[in-house]
């Protein structure tokens, strides 16, 4: 189950992504060639210099102005009218008792797998909370970077989406009378599955929209037993140009098919208004005859027409299945093709219809797919292999690694050395269609010199396919940190610190201008206490400090021993817990 | 001097009244506070913002304590509804109406004498003793020191009288105490569960507001293990800044002893102070404008500060580290609103306006437009 499977409702509205961006350039981290102007805004006109576009950022990711928009009950019937139901037009927001949740690169050389983390969700009518849950970190996905056909190149005119479950949650839904909110929880009371499409970001800094985007998103159902992050469905790849991915669910039991176009197509202005300017008549299909000579059933024209669908809708659409065409569209690939209306009326088998989207029939996907290691870490990679969106059991899934996936020089190198994580090539799926792949770290010895670790790229598809055959977003990203001397971990001196705050001082300006400057021993000694708290919080903790979490385990823990020491905590000599 | 309006307090109820408006009053300084102190930020006044700060550390520790007697007495702290915030400019909470009118402003030394020093100013500065037994019912305003010597003196009675029925006014839950040591030393804020206690804990408020009767200092045993002794109360604090000069203890040439403003130098250079102009309001910033974004974004997480405080002081104590992270982002949105323009008065900066924003964020007008929209598939 996901939030393509009733009840599941939509919401739409802003966010805003507030990341710092003077680490954008890795070579920003070189302490020794650090510039103060390098905290500035872009030059005018010169997009990429200096501190980039938002070098006083917080880090805070937000929902804002979000509100439920329609409904879709267990038995599929739907509304958007709150007279029906009083979960329509309620808001989906953020924490409002703790900070923001962070948005968050993998890394100055891998920054097209931004995090968020520690990030609250609620529904909330009049002021109260009828369902609070703690946002999983996950990473966008699908990173599109012609969405917006009105607005100059850029972040602004790129999408990307973001699927993750809310876990912790608190239901407080007696006092609101919404049949809606009382099948969800019925449903799915200990976890829900979220998904929302981000665009049309604004990086102008004399603007009031400056950090704020468009967002538009879908809440439903979810299950211990299928994936956190990608859907088990059909997956709808582009052919044609000016399209991206698209994902959809058949619902058996309903005769339904509920399809996300929120990341596919493209948007512009239409008379002042934002509106998809997609013109080819985009109809779905059945190919019930083959790759080469296909033989459509039609099951309907996506309906991206009508004003406001997208914000109203969040992308998504729902055809209804006859009998004949469920047991068709369970034995064979969808598409959605360009139906030409010169044939009118006859929704019969045409030749000449172009195909936009193909359905990847054999399809494998790692759920998560951003790690972060330590020397000698593991981490599980879950995973998971459909066939017709039903999972697939005993097959096989290759593994390489990638490390032409990110920037050349003149950057520090990266995916060096190779030894320095070591998996297996290949894992086979299982009756529930999952394998797990483990990655073990080693220890990197420092090859960016300037930059903490490495990072590396594994690039995966099912036997007898190819990775660029596949949906190329969803590589695996690692991370993997440098190790420390013992001895300096257990003893450290301010030296040994202060490169590593020398470098979040020149990085996060806000937090070294505002707050504390990190790269002065006094200011670290005199606010040991609160320092000790951020650092040693989890990575799932909004309070988290550093932001980034690129703060390798063994610098944490030597940052900590500093902090005990000057708090009288610990004697580091004889290393001793001082009472 | 500040002068409260005389209140009644002959029943347990009645005194969980006050101490609620106890904690208003405590809280309310503490945007004034604030702001003078964040326009300081980077402007190389580094001994003046120390100074501040240290007094905003204890107006909190003295709102916590005042949340923590009144959930002794068995009351429920109510610290984030939108009355809970004072209007500024405007009156402290139980304040006269003719009294002192407290605003939002940027630094600088006439702010420090006619309002800091005037909130914090004890009945009788210094020599003179003050007489905290001395009958104020028939007053008709009182000083806040005179005010928490009420509190204590109707607690006082008010316990007898329970004991004398063996019962206590103190029927509160121990486990709501928030006294883990973690932000305050243990010494200031402790938990609060007898006639004791809650004494001890209301003297700790008004010696570090007024100072003791004869000594402008601290009490050293109101004072946290990490503070440097001797400081002075908040009122002598803020006169030390207007003055430029640390306080010290002198002894005369008939070698009584006394207090003046001749220590170290406490520099003040105005030059890099943002021109933040006064009493900010978001609503009065155009919606289209960097400073009204900024603005809510501020008040967003200053009332989210306020759930976080309502949350630790109602059952939940250790909610208080979610408050500080909450602290240190209300820091980074007044610093962005001190480095963005006042769209209405040019040549000035905007400012945090520490206003109560409602838990959804759209307007009245969104709200209506929403709800009228007619189901459309």
């Amino acid at each position: 189950m996901s939030y393509l499977n009733t009840p599941r409702l939509t919401f739409s509205g802003k966010f805003q992504a507030d990341p710092s961006t003077v680490n954008n350039d890795p070579n920003h981290f070189n302490n020794a060639t650090f510039r103060p102007e390098f905290q500035d805004y872009n030059l005018p006109g010169n997009p990429g210099t200096n501190g980039w576009w938002n070098p006083d950022g917080t880090g805070n990711f937000r929902l804002i102005d979000c509100v439920v928009t329609s409904v879709t009950y267990q038995d599929g019937t739907t509304t958007s009218n709150p007279e029906d139901d009083a979960i329509i037009g309620m808001s989906v927001m953020d924490a409002d008792g703790r900070v923001a949740g962070k948005i968050v690169d993998l890394d100055s050389q891998q920054q097209g797998v931004s995090e968020i983390w520690g990030m609250q969700v609620r529904i909330v009518d009049d002021g109260n909370d009828l369902m609070t849950g703690d946002y999983k970190e996950a990473a966008f996905t699908n990173l599109w970077l012609n969405r917006s056909t009105d607005i100059k190149g850029g972040a602004g005119k790129a999408t990307a989406s973001y699927q993750s479950v809310i876990t912790n949650i608190n239901w407080n839904i007696e006092q609101s009378n919404s049949r809606y909110l009382q099948e969800l929880k019925d449903a799915s009371k200990d976890m829900l599955s979220i998904q929302f499409t981000v665009d049309r970001y604004n990086l102008d800094h004399t603007s009031a929209e400056f950090t704020i985007g468009r967002l538009a998103g879908s809440i439903g159902p979810s299950s211990t037993l299928e994936p956190n992050h990608c859907v088990l469905g059909r997956q709808m790849f582009p052919v044609g140009s000016n399209c991206n991915y698209a994902t959809a669910v058949v619902d058996d039991s309903l005769k339904t098919i509920t399809m996300d176009l929120s990341n596919a197509l493209q948007f512009g202005k239409v008379n002042g208004k934002v509106e998809v300017v997609e013109t080819r008549n985009l109809t779905l299909a059945i190919n019930i005859g083959t790759a080469e000579v296909p033989e459509y059933d039609y099951i309907g024209k996506i309906n991206y027409r009508v004003p406001g669908w997208y914000m109203q809708q969040s992308g998504s659409c729902t055809f209804n299945l006859s009998k004949e065409q469920l047991d068709l569209v369970n034995k064979y690939p969808l598409t959605i093709v360009d139906y030409q209306a010169s044939n009118p009326n006859t929704l019969t088998l045409d030749p000449t219809v172009t195909q936009v989207f193909n359905e990847s029939a054999e399809y494998a996907i790692a759920d998560k797919f951003v790690f972060r290691l330590n020397p000698k870490e593991q981490c599980a990679v879950n995973f998971y292999a459909t066939e017709l969106g039903k999972i697939a059991a005993n097959k096989t899934i290759e593994i390489q690694q990638a490390p032409y996936m990110f920037d050349d020089p003149p950057v520090p190198v990266t995916g060096v050395p190779t030894s320095a994580i070591q998996n297996a090539s290949q894992v086979v799926t299982n009756e529930y269609g999952t394998a797990v792949l483990e990655i073990t770290a080693g220890d990197p010895d420092n090859p960016r010199e300037f930059i903490d670790g490495q990072i590396y790229a594994l690039t995966y598809n099912l036997e007898g396919q190819s990775f660029s055959g596949g949906n190329q977003n969803n590589f695996i990203s690692l991370l993997v940190f440098d190790s420390v001397k013992q001895e300096k971990i257990d003893c450290p001196t301010w030296e040994d610190l202060q490169p590593t705050m020398q470098q979040y001082a020149n990085l996060y300006p806000l937090m070294s201008k505002g707050v504390f400057n990190l790269a002065k021993q006094e200011v670290v000694d005199n606010n040991a206490k609160i320092l000790k708290f951020v650092f040693s919080k989890e990575k799932t903790d909004p309070n988290y400090m550093p932001a980034t979490r690129d703060l390798s385990g063994d610098k944490q823990k030597m940052i900590l021993n500093y902090l005990d020491g000057i708090l009288g905590v610990i004697d580091c000599e004889t290393k001793e817990t001082i009472a | 001097m500040i002068l409260l309006k005389n209140i009644q307090i002959n029943s347990i109820e009645s005194l969980r009244d006050a101490v609620q408006k106890a904690i208003e009053l405590e809280h309310a300084t503490i945007p004034p506070y604030l702001t003078a102190n964040f326009t300081l930020t980077n402007t190389g006044n580094d001994e003046i913002s120390k100074l501040i700060g240290s007094v905003v550390g204890e107006e909190m520790l003295h709102l916590s304590i005042a949340c923590n007697l009144l959930n002794a007495i068995g009351g429920s702290p109510v610290l984030n509804k939108p009355g809970f915030i004072p209007e500024y400019p405007g009156p402290l909470p139980g304040g006269v109406e003719e009294g002192l009118i407290v605003p939002i402003a940027k630094f600088s030394k006439q702010l420090i004498k006619d309002k800091f020093m005037a909130i914090e100013k004890p009945e009788d500065p210094i020599d003179i003793k003050l007489m905290r037994t001395a009958a104020f019912e028939e007053k008709k305003e009182i000083t806040i020191g005179e005010f928490y010597n009420k509190i204590i003196a109707n607690m006082k009675a008010l316990e007898e009288r329970a004991q004398e029925n063996c019962n206590t006014i103190f029927t509160g839950d121990p486990s709501y105490q928030m006294a883990n040591g973690k932000w305050f030393p243990e010494q200031e804020l402790f938990a609060i569960n007898d006639l004791d206690s809650a004494e001890k804990a209301i003297n700790i408020i008004i010696d570090q507001g007024e100072g003791t009767s004869m000594d402008p200092f601290v009490n050293l045993d109101d004072l946290g293990p990490g503070e440097a002794a001797p400081e002075p109360a908040h009122y002598y604090r803020f006169e030390e800044i207007y003055k430029g000069k640390k306080l010290v203890k002198v002894k005369d040439s008939s070698t009584k002893v006394g207090y003046s403003y001749s220590g170290a130098d406490i520099p003040y250079d105005p030059s890099k102070v943002p021109n933040m102009k006064e009493n900010p309001k978001m609503n009065d910033y155009p919606v289209d404008s960097p400073a009204y974004t900024n603005s809510k974004f501020f008040n967003y997480n200053y009332t989210s500060l306020l759930n976080s405080l309502h949350i630790t002081f109602n059952g939940k104590p250790d909610t208080i580290d979610k408050a500080m992270g909450l602290m240190f982002a209300i820091r980074l949105y007044a610093l962005r609103l001190l480095t963005t323009p006042d769209p209405n008065n040019p040549g000035y900066v905007a400012g945090p306006s520490f206003e109560y924003v409602t838990d959804e964020d759209l307007t009245k007008e969104e709200k209506t437009m929403l709800k009228s929209h007619k189901p459309g598939r």
